[in-house]
């Protein structure tokens, strides 16, 4: 009988030892070395030309209670203010001139917080005059929900040695409430100082690094639409034809996963028309199949006089994502092109 | 003791267990609904106790012990099982079959065990023309810190993906740091930082600066995988080196691994798929992706690989196809996708998985004892049957034997057949 025991006990032994293994240690193991993949522009981890660049100096009078962060590698001055209500912060950031294109601007930040773009004629009333250090600046505001939180926005720029200069309050409504006039007293103090290197220089490097170079794609793009410069984490980017005055863009992008599937997206794609987020069953009643690759779908929005075409193509390992957006118009007219569009691999 | 042995070799707890496996595969499988396959899985079967770790009590968060796991049931099983097999075991032939389907079961659930702690696996994934001598996992991930050792060499230190926990703080004596994580996500997208749009960066050193990270929900169907991220400050004689972002995403967008300067030593790190590092390198010759005419349904996938092996200079070219897996190393190359090149659509590219299990036989064994021990317990107690039936058959007579005969071809050949199938010898 104890010989049976000492079996068992030798069998329980294995068995527990079998499943109970662990696996989550560290490692330490010794490879031949690989060869370096050619690292993607804009990825390198190499100190940013921005470090060993001059930089502009600059001069202000710091309000009471605003404290001093510190220069960033893309922002020359950051501050926090820290008030009972809650904690805001201001930034000063050179970028490549965008003189002339202050409603891509406004319209670049409306939409990163859910809003509408500003429709023709509306930016003049959106831009309010103000002074930065003696010269000419103008101010907007922006508020809406970014990721589940409200986000209240003041910015101030000016154009300045072919540079653009952007200001930027951010915080909790409350506070910006508050320091709203300080901040427009703050920028009245601001001098900027040269230091060796043209502010279009250092705007240069101190802006995020240029898109990585687009692959050559063998677009089968239809007829009247116009290629524009893509945006960031965008491989293509078109005009279509101008509707009586209504006009839409298309945006390709591809990426090595569905980024979080079809339902983030396309509540993702609905913010961006100022929609409300569904859920699963709404998003079924939204989207349909497209007869283009296996698990392809369209999806349709519309708010008004705005309206979305979105479509999320898997082609092998990567997932496509194609958005026709613009005015209602502009969208409903090029609906056949755009899903043909689609439909073409490149 | 006698007790607990007594416990253990009862008919009782064989039955109870059984009954508490069916209703764990019952639990455990409408569990994939809400949690998906891997972590249903990994809650309900691959556990010694089901927990429930949403409790909320009296402002205070509890785990709860709900039911007994995948890993409980079964070692206990296995246990009873053998613990009752020695008890009653009996070396007379008329016993022959039942000790068998015993054996048999026996065999079959220690093979589950330790294909369940043995078993791996991975994927290699390439474009024409292209060498690895790494499988990468299709789920894990890892942080690695790599340094130069010379002669061509790198030494790799890899922390897995489940250490990285919010607020861990993670030493080793072959890093010359320690790294603090700051913040981790099981999944997310990543975006370049917008002009002042977004707040200040998190990552004060590397790519990371310029980039944002959006966390998304944990994917849990099958098809899809987690990217994750982690914000990792290393500190290094109490000062701090900085805060990195490492997120998958970086080298599967073609970015180089960050580099991190420590008084003068330079170490890369990058938080990347679960590498399995093989002692031979394969290269992808060509690829082969046929489809029925009009349809997107595969006719024919086929990789043509050369393994080279650098230990036993092992050089061959070999074809990968559906059904026709290349066995090398205790490895298992069987094809899985084909695609295109992004960059270049005339390139073809392949996933091959790569499965490790040194008890792949287990089962196929277990399955043979038993089904041999329940035919002999069964055939016996026809003959019984039967003799008692028809009256006694003279043993040794022309027809007995004739049967005999007949009976063993008749096994024999079924046997034969089924261990050519199991090894890919289909006829």
């Amino acid at each position: 009988m104890i010989r049976r025991t000492h079996l068992t006990t030798l069998a329980a032994a294995t068995a527990l030892a079998a499943a109970g293994c662990d696996r989550e240690e560290i490692r330490v193991y010794s490879v031949a070395k690989e060869t370096a993949p050619a690292p993607a522009p804009g990825a390198s981890s190499a100190p940013t030309p921005a470090a060993n660049t001059p930089r502009p100096q600059l001069a202000y009078t710091l309000p009471a209670g605003w404290q001093d962060a510190g220069p960033t590698a893309m922002s020359l001055a950051n501050f926090r203010i820290k008030t009972d209500a809650g904690e805001a912060s201001v930034n000063i950031t050179p970028l490549a001139s965008m003189a002339g294109q202050e409603a891509i601007v406004v319209n670049m930040w409306r939409e990163q917080v859910g809003q509408k773009p500003l429709a023709d004629g509306e930016l003049a009333g959106a831009l309010t005059p103000v002074e930065i250090g003696g010269a000419p600046g103008q101010l907007f505001e922006i508020s809406g929900q970014r990721d589940g939180q409200t986000v209240r926005i003041i910015t101030a720029f000016a154009h300045r040695d072919g540079a653009s200069w952007f200001y930027k309050l951010q915080g909790p409504d409350a506070v910006l409430t508050a320091q709203k006039p300080v901040f427009v007293e703050f920028l009245k103090t601001v001098r900027i100082k040269e230091a060796g290197a043209p502010a279009a220089e250092v705007a240069k490097v101190a802006a995020p690094a240029a898109a990585e170079p687009e692959p050559e794609f063998k677009w089968k793009v239809p007829e009247g639409w116009q290629t524009l410069p893509a945006g960031q984490m965008q491989v293509a980017k078109f005009g279509v034809p101008a509707r009586d005055g209504a006009k839409a863009e298309v945006f390709v992008s591809v990426f090595p996963s569905d980024t979080g599937g079809a339902l983030a997206n396309v509540n993702r794609w609905r913010r961006q028309l100022g929609l409300e987020p569904v859920d699963d069953a709404g998003l079924k009643a939204l989207v349909a199949p497209l007869d283009t690759a296996p698990g392809a779908i369209l999806v349709d929005l519309k708010n008004d006089a705005r309206a979305m075409l979105g479509a999320i193509v898997p082609r092998g390992e990567r997932w496509w994502f194609y958005k026709l957006m613009g005015d209602t118009a502009a969208v409903t007219a090029e609906r056949e092109a755009f899903i043909r569009f689609v439909q073409t691999a490149p | 003791m006698k007790l607990i042995w007594k416990f253990l070799c009862s008919l009782r707890l064989t039955v109870v267990l059984l009954a508490l496996a069916v209703l764990l595969i019952f639990f455990g499988t409408l569990a994939q609904v809400d949690e998906g396959l891997w972590k249903a899985q990994k809650i309900w079967f691959e556990s010694w106790i089901v927990i429930w770790q949403h409790l909320q009590l009296f402002g205070g968060k509890f785990t709860v012990p709900i039911f007994p796991g995948g890993y409980l049931i079964g070692t206990t099983l296995f246990v009873g099982l053998t613990a009752a097999f020695i008890q009653r075991f009996t070396w007379r032939w008329d016993k022959l079959g039942v000790n068998l389907t015993h054996g048999g079961v026996i065999l079959l659930l220690l093979g589950q065990l330790l294909t369940q702690e043995l078993a791996l696996e991975s994927y290699i994934e390439f474009k024409e023309g292209e060498t690895k001598g790494y499988a990468e996992h299709h789920r894990d991930n890892e942080l690695a810190f790599i340094r130069d050792a010379g002669e061509g060499r790198d030494e790799v230190v890899v922390i897995p993906e489940s250490m990285l926990r919010t607020g861990a703080e993670i030493r080793h004596e072959k890093l010359p740091f320690t790294v603090r994580v700051k913040e981790h996500g099981l999944n997310c997208q990543i975006r370049r930082r917008g002009p002042m749009v977004d707040g200040p960066a998190t990552a004060t050193q590397g790519v990371g600066m310029q980039l944002v990270v959006e966390p998304r929900a944990e994917a849990k169907d099958m098809d899809s995988r987690n990217l994750p991220y982690a914000y990792i400050e290393l500190l290094a004689g109490g000062n701090s080196l900085g805060t990195w972002l490492v997120t998958p995403w970086l080298p599967m967008l073609g970015s180089a691994a960050q580099v991190i300067d420590v008084s003068g030593q330079k170490l890369r790190t990058e938080l990347r798929f679960e590498r399995y590092y093989q002692p031979f390198e394969m290269t992808l010759l060509k690829t082969s992706h046929e489809q029925y005419r009009g349809t997107d349904i595969p006719k024919n996938f086929r990789s043509r690989v050369r393994v080279v092996d650098g230990k036993t200079r092992e050089a061959r070219e070999v074809d990968i196809y559906m059904n026709h897996p290349l066995r090398y190393a205790g490895l298992t190359f069987y094809q899985a996708r084909m695609g295109k090149d992004q960059d270049d659509p005339q390139r073809g590219t392949s996933a091959l998985q790569v499965v490790r299990n040194p008890s792949w036989l287990a089962p196929y064994v277990g399955c043979y004892v038993v089904a041999i021990g329940m035919y002999l317990q069964f055939r016996l107690h026809l003959v019984k049957f039967l003799g008692q039936r028809l009256g006694a058959t003279r043993r040794g007579g022309l027809g007995a034997i004739s049967a005999r005969v007949l009976e063993l071809g008749v096994l024999g050949y079924l046997v034969f057949k089924f261990t050519l199938n199991l090894f890919g010898y289909s006829s």
